[in-house]
């Protein structure tokens, strides 16, 4: 192998392990994500007519490709003849063309103007809503250190032999995510449960082949509604903020079979402030909600067999339905 | 084809840019093979009228319409193009491509206008040559689409300094040269800064290059005072040649993010010189990089950042960048460049 390709190899490589650091680094809040939200929109800003990225901007830019209008008339033919004659037209017009297609262009830029004032007045309410956000939200990485306390939270082992009995007669799909550890998924796997993950790391990818790393929600976003048999809704009832944990599971509720088996584990708030400590439980934003709201919002739902289960030393709960 | 004489046409030459430093080389490389060359352009200008002429001074330059050869540098709109579909003497062109309207429409129009008008003379221009010499792949490619031409893949002469020993004990320093243009993305390269800056505080963005609109100089000065970055990006404008020289000197990596490079003499220079090159992988930048560089295929600040910071931290990497730069920039040599040159030139047939 030469040099430069020993090179070439080489720079690919980094340039691949620069990309994974990079979104490690995004993810992990080493980037402040709100900082890096804030850049593009930051230059937009400055952009004339300030134009941003949205369904409204992609018709914005091809009302005014179709108004920009080309001065030069195609001069093929199936003849030499007949493409001497275009092009001796077309050099002869020439001016007029170019006078009047300036014309319909500037028209067209002028049209699209008040247009873009409208997105930009959208874009700016949506800039002012994440900005409020932002405000709720303690420093991105003081929250991805106190929320590593979480993620060594793992459901109790006796969960498994009960899931495995709730979802023994479904055949189809069985998602179960956030994942933080893979021991539940392989006793469902091992009692046949047609089951996989969705791992917002990549640790877990290593070791089981049947765990996606992708954040749950775009995973939630990216599935055909009605798709699952069942589902498992974890991790996220441990530290999403309620918003999180309600949108998890409408997303999944969208996305699972009329008759779908699920479950829901969730950490028991008292065990949760305990095992974080009070800082932690203090800044976070998220806190686990009761299994007795769980149980209330499935009811609600109109599913049947709701039932809350507690483990034996009371630091978690697992409550199972049916979906109608 | 032993040519009489090869006059070299240009919208406007300057020396410092790409293309007025490759008209004048090659009217040096043309008279040391002992063709008369002149140089003559659409717009004068002041600062090297005394080399140049006017488009209607060509009559007195030609003695022999057949043995003379008339090459065109497109690279924007210019009188010239009608001038010469009118000559009699065989045409060539060098292409360097231009920039795409839709990077321009919104920051200045009338430059959209003025580009959209030059692809529209090249279509003629092209239809009326005998060759063309492209300065990359990507060039030749384009040019293609405008109509079938003879062409040929001639890279830009880029002459590596005869010594070049880089200044120590100065904070980390990213360089790009180039116009403060939209397409050449400085915009990504300050964002990227004001991550890269968490890790790194005491890195430094140096842009070294003239801007060309009104509004996107702004936009980039707007960007660096709401991104705080004052004390951290340096807008030098345009330089000469030895303040050019200092900014290789003590740049630590070579960055672009451009949107879109028919070749990148910078690129090069920084490669001659030894320096890492970090660079966005589109259009014709991987041509010319070559296997000498990181490329990347995203330009998020993340990426860029944590790429920067990679390169300027990792001495075992910059220290391979380096050398495979310096390879690869031999590339570019001007004896090479003249072998090509001459070959294109002088055995071309126009029977």
């Amino acid at each position: 192998m030469s040099d430069s390709q020993s090179d070439a190899s080489y720079f690919k490589e980094v340039v691949a392990e620069i990309e994974a650091e990079a979104q490690r680094r995004s993810s992990s809040g080493d980037y402040p994500r709100a900082l890096l939200r804030s850049l593009d929109e930051e230059f937009r800003r400055w952009v004339p007519d300030a134009s941003l990225e949205n369904g409204v901007e992609e018709t914005i830019r091809a009302i005014e490709a179709a108004a920009y209008v080309d001065p030069a008339v195609p001069v093929s033919s199936r003849t030499p003849v007949g493409r001497c004659v275009k092009w001796v037209v077309r050099r002869l017009t020439y001016f007029y063309h170019r006078h009047v297609t300036q014309q319909i262009t500037a028209l067209g830029i002028h049209i699209t103007r008040p247009l873009r004032l409208l997105d930009a007045s959208l874009k700016s309410v949506h800039r002012r809503l994440a900005a409020l956000e932002d405000r709720f939200d303690v420093d991105a990485a003081a929250r991805s250190e106190l929320a590593a306390g979480i993620s060594t939270f793992s459901s109790p082992e006796e969960f498994g032999e009960i899931l495995s009995e709730h979802f023994s007669k479904v055949s189809g799909r069985v998602l179960i995510g956030d994942l933080h550890e893979v021991q539940l998924l392989r006793t469902l796997r091992d009692a046949g449960v047609n089951i996989y993950g969705v791992a917002s790391t990549d640790a877990l990818v290593e070791e089981v082949v049947d765990v996606r790393q992708e954040n749950l929600f775009d995973h939630l976003g990216d599935l055909q509604n009605e798709s699952l048999d069942g589902f498992v809704l974890s991790g996220i009832p441990d530290r999403g903020s309620v918003n999180e944990q309600l949108r998890a599971f409408r997303l999944l509720l969208l996305k699972s079979k009329p008759g779908a088996a699920v479950a829901v584990i969730v950490v028991h708030p008292e065990t949760w402030a305990a095992r974080l400590g009070p800082v932690a439980a203090d800044l976070l934003h998220g806190r686990p909600m009761h299994a007795e709201t769980w149980s209330y919002l499935l009811a609600r739902e109109d599913a049947s067999q709701v039932t809350v289960i507690e483990a034996s030393d009371s630091s978690y709960c697992l409550v199972t339905a049916n979906l109608p | 084809m032993k040519w009489e004489a090869v006059h070299q046409f240009v919208p406007r030459f300057a020396h410092g840019d790409a293309v007025g430093s490759h008209v004048a080389w090659m009217r040096d490389h043309l008279r040391s093979r002992g063709c008369r060359s002149e140089i003559f352009v659409g717009t004068e200008n002041e600062d090297t009228s005394a080399e140049t002429f006017d488009l209607q001074e060509i009559d007195h330059h030609v003695r022999s319409k057949a043995d003379t050869l008339l090459l065109y540098h497109v690279a924007q709109a210019s009188p010239c193009a009608h001038f010469l579909l009118e000559r009699p003497e065989p045409l060539a062109l060098v292409f360097h491509n231009f920039t795409p309207p839709e990077l321009l429409l919104h920051w200045d129009p009338s430059v959209a206008f003025e580009l959209l008008k030059a692809q529209d003379q090249l279509g003629d221009l092209v239809e009326r040559s005998i060759l063309a010499i492209c300065d990359s792949d990507f060039n030749a490619q384009v040019l293609s689409e405008f109509g079938p031409v003879d062409s040929c893949v001639i890279p830009l002469p880029v002459e590596a300094p005869r010594s070049f020993e880089p200044t120590k004990g100065h904070s980390p320093t990213v360089l790009f040269v180039g116009r403060i243009a939209p397409n050449k993305a400085i915009h990504d390269l300050v964002t990227a800064l004001s991550i890269l800056r968490l890790r790194l505080p005491e890195v430094r963005l140096r842009v070294v290059g003239a801007p060309t609109t009104q509004l996107y100089d702004e936009a980039i000065e707007g960007l660096i005072d709401a991104l705080d970055l004052s004390e951290v990006v340096s807008l030098t404008g345009w330089v000469d040649e030895e303040q050019l020289e200092r900014e290789y000197l003590e740049a630590s990596v070579f960055c672009t993010l451009s949107d879109h490079e028919g070749f990148g003499v910078p690129l090069v220079e920084a490669m001659a010189r030894g320096i890492p090159v970090v660079a966005y992988e589109n259009t014709a930048i991987s041509q010319t990089v070559g296997d000498a560089g990181l490329l990347l295929t995203s330009k998020k600040p993340a990426v860029v950042a944590a790429a920067l910071e990679r390169a300027l931290t990792d001495s075992a990497l910059a220290k391979r960048l380096s050398d495979s730069g310096l390879r690869r920039s031999s590339a570019f040599a001007p004896d090479k460049v003249a072998t090509a040159l001459d070959q294109a030139l002088f055995e071309v047939d126009i029977s």
